[in-house]
This record gives structure tokens, C-alpha cells and sequence, in this order.
């Protein structure tokens, strides 16, 4: 698998001096996969995507995105990227969302057709067509929401890499949100995500990495692999899921039971113990 | 300045657009050596921050500030001239003010943004930050309402004149008139500049408690490069 | 200050002639009425022209009683100019037209144009920075003036704002504004950050084009027809 993401031993100083370690195990990411990044608040996460996204440079420590180092060399690698912050309104830079979301092609010098045909396949893919000539101050927060990830994916990134994107979102949009990325990623594209939300990782991660204070990544996994170090995520401030919770429990009193990772696998287990 | 179209001579406001324009170029010269496209957003913020201050009524008396030393002293000079130039242009599209007159209120507030640049980190760290940016604010204001008092002299504006023309032969100097507009000027005017003057040194003295960096010259620190981020 | 989100609302939302109208034949019509209003030294003409824009203001479905109301915004400043000037109530009558005519102009071209599509075509003429600061002031200006609503709101609730209190006030507001301030400076410094990830190359909307069509004969007649009565009646 082609490793396109890798960062080992990060140390970044802040201009107020304020310093963060992440020298836990490596950060790699293979193309093709779904990395969600855990961690509480304070963790770490956004500095991590940010270091992989060029804009901060590590002190110490070696970030490589396509196989160079994004703080000296992104312009080399920026059109392969894509990137939904988790302050949408940060995002937004244009007046319309027309102007939004051609943002990124205008300015790399695609023609007006191409534009023109990019914009309308992702306003299509989203369902934001009625909101093209909008200005995007007007937009409810859902709606601000989906014109910044028609501006990340206009460009039919390789990599997308999303910073808290739940963060506000009813529970049907969340659903929506992770059937469009899992479609995207069926498509060839390599997903990199924050969150503190553990209920969404089941249904969409490859792999999960699990950021704690001061100490960087402090575990790695499958889903079921991290679900069950409820103690690791404890020591980051994370919650493990209910189900988790409710299976360990079980198991501690003397059920013999797998802990599922999801609620299908979940429901099986406790029909087959009712049963039996 | 609420002049509106048509009152003053063509050839003052043409002139005040050919001089607002070498302003911009001398401006724009200056940055030359400056990363520019770095400082959009910025010149965005301040430039929306001095609409959003022009639309605040400072109660009981409906006066309104207009921040254009605060955005000297963040900007500099010439970002601060830019600054007053889109805002101007920007009240003008809302129906604040004539098109005529963008060039001649370009100067006024962008002189004010120079001025106040100028004369806050001149009064170096003497006296304390609110009083530097309050007398900054008054001698600035004073300045440019002494310039706005000599554009209308200089237009000659008087009655017979817009009325008339030149048929009547010759032009009146209108000494009265301009001295009637002085006195209302000045007299109003310190009113005005007082509640600005505390309005700025009151704003500045929260910045410097603040966030102290953003009064030490950004464009004095521009270095090559990417440069370390505050992001957290 | 005019409420930029009412004016944003009518020119998104009109289909009448005017909004159909292309934005370079009501520049010119703005250009037109501005000079008819540079030009005359007689009232009457430019009476007759603030008419006819009210009425095809009227026709084409603006809404031309709040913006003729807006129109007079002027007229005070103008009407001390020129009792500051002497020379009668005609002097007075003539600064008060040559306010309010080519303000009502400006407001028709706002309420039918959305900002975005002026800068757009001025961004043609402009240098790229002013032309960037112009699309990101009006991007921020939303942003600060929701900020300053909040803060004038938590004042309030606070006990912060009394009447009469000049002092208080202003102090208070100072606080605000510094705040407003701190906050859009280290937004713009996010926003920078934003803006090379997604690849600013000078562009921050797509540039206007000077193209006229079929719908510019009304904003092009009515420039010119009050201009031709500047003109002609003297």
C-alpha cells in the first residue's frame, strides 16, 4: 500500500511558547483509507492536521505528504488536497457561493468551462444547486457547511482531510455527511478525519488513531481494536461508545460475549443470547 | 466629509481623483517589497472593522467614529491609505456620500490613517498608550478638518457663482462664507474629536493589553518565507 | 448605516427590468444622473429627473418608497452646506437635488445589483489588491457586524449601555470595538492561512464582464433622458 501521509515525533512551539509533544507511536496513512484522528480537547488534532496541511512547521520531528515535507514544498502537493476546518466561516472567502466554490479551480488557472462543469458536479453531488447565486453570509449553518465541503472536493482531491466536521450537525446530517465520504472514498479518495465523537467512527473508519495531552498518538487500531482500550481512551478524554461500555460490562459479569463494534454486530450478539 | 455631488468645482474633484490615485500608486510602490496577497484578509478586517465602527451611534449625540488613526496604527501607513480608499468606495455604493467626492474623502480619511500612524509612534513610549493614541486622534482630526476647510476655499464655492456661473464676469472669493464654514467646522468639530480621541485611546489601551503584537509594525517584521502560524 | 442585509435582499431577490438589467448600463445610468447633477444650476430640471427615477423605480419594482426615503440621507448635510454658504433658499433647494438625485440613482443600481456582482466588474479596473480587499471587506463586514450585535447584546443584558451615560457608553463601545478589532485580526490571520491551502492566486470572485443586453434600455434611457433635461432646460 502507498504510505502518503506519514508524521513521526512532532514537537511545535507556539508563538506564546506553548509547546506540544506528539512523540507517540508514527502517524502513517496508506492511500485509499479512512483515518479518523481521536482525541479530547487540547489533544493535539488540529495541530497534526494542520502540520500535514503545511501550515505549521515542526521544530523538531518530520512530517512527508506525497513524499514532501508540505511546510517547504505544499504548492507541490496543495492541488491533491482538500480540507473542511472546523470553523466553516473561516473557510468561506468568497461573497456568492458560485464564487465559493470555484474558488480553488479560478485560481488554478482552470479554464471557465471546466469551472463551470466542476462547480455544477459538485453542487449536483451535494444538492446545492438552488443555492448558487446565495451569498454566503445568508446561509443557514448546515448549508455554510456543504458549500465548504463543495469547496474541498471541487477539486476531486486525493487526499481530504476534515477537522471536526460533525461539530453542529444534526444526527440525520452526520449520516448524510458520512454516506457522501464513504462514497468519496470508494472512489479512490484517502480520508483523514478529527473528531471526538466515537459513535461515528464504527461506520467509517479504517483505521483509528488516538491522540492523548503531551504524549501524541498513544494508540492505533481498527475500530474494534480501539474500542476495547477503554483505559487509553479514558487517559485522552474520551468516552468509549455505549455499546462498548455495555458489552465490557457484560463480559465482567461472566457473559461470554464479543464486544461488537457496531450496532448490527451488536444486535446479533444479544439475539443470540436471549436465545441460547 | 458629507459633501454631496454636484457642489464643488469638477476640477477639484477630478483633481482630488488624479491625486487619490497617485496616493494608491505611491502606496502600492511602497508595499512593493511586501508579500501583498497576505495581507487581503487583513486589510479586509480593519477596512470592515471602520464600517462597522461608522455604524455605531455614540449615545446621547448620534456621533459616529470612524477608526481611520486605529487603522494607521494597525495597518501603517500605506495598507491604512488602502483601507480608507475601499471603505470610501464601499460607503459610496451604500449611498453614504457622492461618487464625485470618493477621491477628495480618500484623502481626508486616509491622511487621517497616516497622520495617526505617524504621530502615535512618534510619541514613542513616552506617555502612556491611551494618551498616545487619544492626542495622536485629536491632532490628526484637526489637521485634516484644517484641509477639509481648505478645499472649500480652494473651490470658491459661493452663490452667485452656482448659481449663475460666469455670467456675471467674475468670481467672488467667498472669504465669508468659508469662514462661516470654518467656524462650523471647528466648533462642531472638537466635540467630535474628543469622542474620537477616547474612543481610539480606549481601543488602542485594550489592544495593548490584549494582544500587544498588534501594535509593533507588522510590515517592520515581514520576513521571506512561511513564517511559524498560531493556529491551535 | 444603510442595512447592507435589506439591500442584499432586494437585489437578490428582484426579476424586474432593473435586475435584469445588465450591471455595466446601470453604471453608465448612475454616470449619467451624477453628471446631469454635476452639470445643472437649476433646480427644476433636476426635480423633474428625481420624478421620472422615482417613477420607473416604481414600474420596474424596486421598492422605491424606502429608497426614496434613503435618498434624502444627503439632503441635511446639503441643506447646512448651503446655509453655511448663503444665498438664499434657492441655493439650499438646488445642493438639496443635487443630493438627493444621484443618491436615489446609487440606491436603485444597490437595490437591483447584488455587491458582489459591482465588485465583480470593478475588480476589472481595479489593482489586485484593492480588487481582493474590496470582496474580502464586504466578506468580513457580515461576520463584524454579527460580532458587534452579539457584544451590543450581552452589554445590554449586562447593564452595560445607560442613557444619557456618555462616558459609560463609550467606554463600553471602546471595549467592544477593541474586541471586534482583536478578533477580525487573528481571524484574517486563520483566513490567510485558508486562503493558500485553496490555492489564492489572485482571484477572490470571478471577474464582471462589460457586455450590455436587451433589458439596459430602461437604466440607459432613463440616465439619459435626465440628463438631456439638464441639458436642454437651463
Amino acid at each position: 500500500m502507498e504510505n502518503i501521509v506519514s508524521v513521526s515525533c512532532l514537537k511545535h512551539v507556539y508563538p506564546d511558547t506553548t509547546e506540544i509533544h506528539m512523540c507517540g507511536l508514527d502517524f502513517v496513512v496508506n492511500r485509499g483509507e479512512r483515518i479518523v484522528v481521536l482525541g479530547g480537547n487540547g489533544s493535539g488534532k488540529t495541530t497534526l492536521l494542520y502540520h500535514i496541511l503545511g501550515l505549521l512547521a515542526p521544530d523538531e520531528g518530520r512530517v512527508s505528504v506525497f513524499g514532501v515535507n508540505p511546510a517547504e514544498q505544499y504548492n507541490a502537493v496543495r492541488e491533491r488536497i482538500g480540507v473542511l476546518l472546523q470553523n466553516v466561516e473561516d473557510q468561506i472567502l468568497s461573497p456568492t457561493v458560485w464564487d465559493d466554490i470555484s474558488f480553488s479551480p479560478r485560481n488554478y488557472g482552470y479554464g471557465k468551462e471546466e469551472i463551470s462543469r466542476m462547480v455544477d458536479q459538485v453542487m449536483v453531488e451535494l444538492g446545492i444547486q438552488h443555492l448558487q447565486e446565495k451569498i454566503c453570509h445568508y446561509l443557514s449553518g448546515g448549508e455554510k457547511r456543504k458549500v465548504a465541503l463543495a469547496g474541498a472536493l471541487v477539486m476531486r482531491p486525493e487526499l481530504l482531510i476534515l477537522d471536526e466536521p460533525f461539530e453542529g450537525l444534526d444526527s440525520r446530517s452526520r449520516s448524510e455527511l458520512v454516506t457522501l465520504l464513504n462514497r468519496c472514498n470508494r472512489e479512490g479518495m484517502t480520508i483523514i478525519m478529527s473528531t471526538h465523537d466515537l459513535n461515528l467512527v464504527a461506520s467509517f473508519a479504517d483505521r483509528v488513531y488516538v491522540l492523548a495531552t503531551g504524549r501524541g498518538v498513544v494508540t492505533a487500531g481498527t475500530p474494534a481494536e480501539i474500542f476495547l482500550q477503554v483505559e487509553a481512551l479514558k487517559a485522552s478524554n474520551i468516552d468509549p461508545p455505549l455499546l462498548t461500555e455495555l458489552f465490557l460490562k457484560l463480559r465482567k459479569s461472566g457473559v461470554e460475549v464479543e464486544v461488537p463494534a457496531h450496532m448490527d454486530q451488536a444486535v446479533k450478539d444479544l439475539v443470540r443470547l436471549i436465545q441460547d | 466629509m458629507h459633501i454631496p455631488d454636484g457642489v464643488l468645482p469638477v476640477w477639484l474633484w477630478i483633481l482630488g481623483f488624479v491625486i487619490m490615485a497617485f496616493a494608491v500608486v505611491f502606496c502600492l510602490f511602497r508595499l512593493k517589497s511586501v508579500d501583498l496577497r497576505k495581507y487581503v484578509p487583513l486589510l479586509g478586517a480593519v477596512s470592515a472593522a471602520m464600517l462597522v465602527a461608522m455604524s455605531l451611534e455614540i449615545l446621547p449625540i448620534a456621533y459616529h467614529i470612524n477608526l481611520s488613526v486605529v487603522a494607521g496604527i494597525l495597518l501603517g501607513p500605506a495598507l491604512g491609505f488602502l483601507a480608507a480608499f475601499i471603505t470610501n468606495l464601499i460607503l459610496a455604493l451604500m449611498g453614504h456620500g457622492g461618487i464625485t467626492v470618493i477621491g477628495l474623502n480618500t484623502l481626508l480619511l486616509g491622511s487621517e490613517a497616516v497622520l495617526g500612524h505617524t504621530l502615535f509612534y512618534l510619541f514613542k513610549k513616552r506617555p502612556p498608550v491611551f494618551w498616545r493614541a487619544a492626542g495622536a486622534t485629536v491632532l490628526t482630526l484637526f489637521i485634516t478638518s484644517l484641509a477639509l476647510i481648505g478645499i472649500v476655499a480652494v473651490s470658491h464655492i459661493n452663490a452667485e457663482f452656482l448659481l449663475h456661473g460666469d455670467e456675471h464676469g467674475s468670481v467672488q472669493g467667498g472669504d465669508v462664507t468659508v469662514s462661516r464654514f470654518a467656524v462650523m467646522v471647528l466648533s462642531l468639530g472638537i466635540v467630535g474629536w474628543i469622542i474620537e480621541a477616547f474612543i481610539t485611546g480606549a481601543v488602542v489601551r485594550f489592544i495593548s493589553q490584549v494582544k500587544p503584537d498588534l501594535l509593533v509594525h507588522m510590515l517592520h517584521k515581514e520576513k521571506v518565507g512561511r513564517s511559524k502560524g498560531n493556529v491551535k | 448605516m444603510i442595512d447592507v442585509a435589506r439591500i442584499d435582499h432586494w437585489a437578490a431577490s428582484g426579476f424586474g427590468p432593473l435586475h435584469r438589467a445588465s450591471i455595466v448600463s446601470k453604471i453608465i445610468f448612475l454616470l449619467l444622473v451624477v453628471s446631469a447633477a454635476v452639470i445643472t444650476r437649476n433646480p427644476y430640471p433636476l426635480m423633474i429627473g428625481y420624478g421620472v427615477l422615482l417613477v420607473v423605480a416604481a414600474a420596474a419594482g424596486l421598492p422605491w418608497v424606502r429608497v426614496a426615503v434613503l435618498s434624502w440621507y444627503g439632503a441635511l448635510f446639503a441643506l447646512l452646506y448651503g446655509i453655511s454658504l448663503g444665498g438664499g433658499i434657492w441655493i439650499a433647494v438646488l445642493f438639496i437635488v443635487k443630493a438627493i438625485t444621484p443618491s436615489l440613482a446609487m440606491l436603485m443600481l444597490i437595490v437591483s445589483t447584488p455587491y458582489p456582482r459591482i465588485f465583480s466588474l470593478l475588480s476589472v479596473f481595479l489593482p489586485e489588491i484593492l480588487a481582493a480587499g474590496l470582496f474580502m471587506t464586504y466578506r468580513t463586514l457580515f461576520i463584524l457586524l454579527d460580532m458587534m450585535d452579539n457584544f451590543a447584546a450581552a452589554i445590554r443584558l449586562r447593564g452595560g449601555f445607560s442613557p444619557g451615560s456618555l462616558y459609560k457608553n463609550s467606554t463600553n463601545i471602546s471595549r467592544g470595538i477593541g474586541m471586534l478589532l482583536v478578533r477580525a485580526v487573528e481571524r484574517a490571520s486563520r483566513l490567510y492561512a485558508v486562503m493558500v491551502v485553496r490555492g489564492y492566486n489572485g482571484s477572490m470572485a470571478e471577474k464582471g464582464e462589460i457586455r450590455l443586453q436587451s433589458h439596459d434600455w430602461l437604466p440607459l434611457g432613463t440616465g439619459a433622458f435626465v440628463l438631456l433635461l439638464v441639458l436642454v432646460w437651463k
